[in-house]
């Protein structure tokens, strides 16, 4: 049998961001993975340390869009914790109340494209209009679709009133019965089935060893979430349930992501349920003292941590953070290994990679 | 429970390392620990990451500094028991040049490779320290770059499949 070189992207139709990943095929066997970044490397780690605190927290709104309540999330936490500020508590409920939000869409948005990957479109399109639910909510709510810039150094920037919670309690009622329907076709629908389950399979071992983190950690039977493993904001008073999956495989990890949809919505609904009354942040702008910290939350990819150093000036000395996606890109040579070609974009969409993330 | 896991840390440190060490570790109000520990020499580095394994562990991210005194200062952000703990090393001067973690713990693999390329770090023992993003010894030549054009022409014909034999096909008349 003879062998090849099979290159697929920076650009490329299954893809979604620009990433090169070189195959060496055997007939139609992938038997090694090279993986290539950088061909959309911003430097906004760099940026970062140009400006001062206040600045940034626009900047690291970019860094991604799907996660992009993630990343000021976490950088407020990092900073509040050097400067050692105790938000109010409703800013803690409105910040997991925001950052459910944006994991149900994000969830939505994978699992709507793996659909598209394995050709299912009608499937995808069902699934994107599941999403524009959540799309709704953040733009009535936020004003904004993807950056919804609700956090700020001391709490948050927004707030709910009676009319607004009713029609977020109203939205998530009308998804809770069309996820159920989709979580039984996921589950059960031959098409998927044939492309999915036993395809790209990471075991429990290769998850631990490499690392990886979030829904992938999660459908490799690892309880990992930072919500229960090390809380933050208001999940200490939050239950959380973590989901688990034991194949390891795209199936499994496009499972864990919908019945994870699942526990968002419930969050969501006991966040507002038990949200304090109070003000939403501290109203002043503190000063950032000398030291470091670290913070991490879980993006709906996974754990993301930001470590923050300040030498007393305005701006950072040091700020490094490391997205989910980055420690599960090694991965792919794991899940790849003896798979077909015509697999590489499902198992690629099933870490629901995010190159907007790895290439900061 | 977790405060243990720290004590058990510094246990294990003080029984494997020779030179000095410090460690001071906070709890937040919600209950997580964080550890902080600095290490005199920095070649002992992969003594403690071997620690780390033995418990499990992994690592989350290695910032690298360079301070105002052009000292080059390392912080490695391992996990392990539910405890954030961030061990640093400085560097000697005039030496950019670190042991590798990577053998023992896969999971610092991109981290190590990013700090060599963005802060021009030796890695000494790492077992692919290629660079990963901008370094010119990545940057991609005709023969792997293929135009999204040429891509969606071969998504329904065969012109892609066609491009790659006649790039394989020379490659191999290249190393003959």
């Amino acid at each position: 049998m003879s062998s090849y070189t099979i290159p697929i992207g920076p650009l490329h139709v299954a893809l979604e961001e620009p990433i090169y990943f070189k195959l060496n095929v055997e007939g139609e066997t992938v038997v090694g993975v090279d993986i290539n970044a950088g061909h959309v490397h911003r430097g906004i780690e760099f940026l970062a340390m140009q400006r001062n605190y206040y600045q940034v927290l626009t900047l690291v709104e970019r860094v991604c869009s799907l996660c992009s309540n993630n990343h000021p999330f976490t950088y407020c936490m990092a900073i509040e914790k050097i400067a050692q500020i105790e938000i109010p508590e409703r800013a803690e409920y409105l910040r997991v109340i925001t950052d459910e939000i944006k994991r149900i869409a994000s969830h939505m948005f994978n699992v709507g494209i793996i659909a598209h990957n394995i050709g299912f479109d009608s499937f995808f399109m069902h699934l994107m209009e599941l999403r524009e639910v959540m799309q709704d909510v953040k733009e009535s709510i936020f004003g904004n679709r993807m950056n919804l810039s609700a956090n700020c150094i001391g709490g948050v920037r927004y707030d709910i009133e009676q009319d607004q919670i009713k029609y977020i309690l109203r939205q998530l009622d009308s998804l809770k019965k069309p996820l159920e329907e989709a979580i039984k076709i996921y589950k059960t629908n031959s098409s998927i089935c044939r492309r999915t389950v036993g395809v790209g399979v990471l075991p429990k071992d290769k998850a631990i060893s490499y690392g990886v983190v979030g829904p992938v950690a999660r459908a490799s039977g690892l309880d990992l979430d930072v919500r229960v493993n090390t809380p933050y904001a208001a999940y200490d008073k939050v239950k959380v349930n973590i989901v688990t999956e034991q194949g390891g495989d795209a199936h499994s990890r496009a499972v864990v992501r919908l019945r994870e949809i699942v526990e968002s919505i419930r969050i969501v609904e006991e966040c507002i349920k038990n949200l304090p009354d109070g003000p939403v942040d501290l109203g002043i702008m503190p000063t950032i003292p000398v030291g470091e910290s670290i913070a991490k939350s879980e993006a709906p990819r996974g754990e993301l941590i930001y470590y923050a150093r300040s030498n007393g000036s305005e701006i950072p000395e040091r700020l490094k953070w490391r997205v989910p996606t980055y420690q599960n890109w090694e991965a792919l040579t794991v899940m790849m290994k003896g798979c077909k070609i015509a697999d590489v974009p499902v198992i690629v969409g099933s870490i629901d990679p995010c190159v907007s993330c790895t290439e900061r | 429970m977790e405060k243990d896991i720290i004590t058990l840390f510094a246990d294990k440190l003080k029984e494997k390392l020779d030179g000095k060490f410090t460690l001071r570790s906070e709890v937040d109000r919600k209950g997580v620990t964080c550890g902080w520990c600095k290490l005199e020499d920095p070649s002992e580095i992969t003594k403690a990451a071997q620690i780390v394994a033995d418990f499990n562990g992994r690592i989350m991210t290695i910032s690298a500094l360079i301070s105002s005194d052009e000292h080059v200062e390392i912080s490695y952000h391992f996990y392990f028991g539910n405890v954030n703990c961030t061990v640093s090393i400085t560097l000697p001067d005039n030496l950019r040049e670190v042991k590798s973690i990577t053998p023992i713990l896969k999971s610092a693999d991109w981290h190590e490779r990013e700090i060599k390329e963005f802060y021009k770090i030796k890695l000494v023992g790492h077992p692919n320290p290629r660079a990963l993003f901008l370094d010119k010894s990545i940057q991609m030549d005709k023969n792997t770059m293929v135009p999204l054009s040429a891509a969606m022409n071969g998504s329904s014909t065969s012109t892609l499949w066609e491009k790659i034999m006649k790039s394989n096909f020379g490659e191999e008349k290249q190393n003959e």
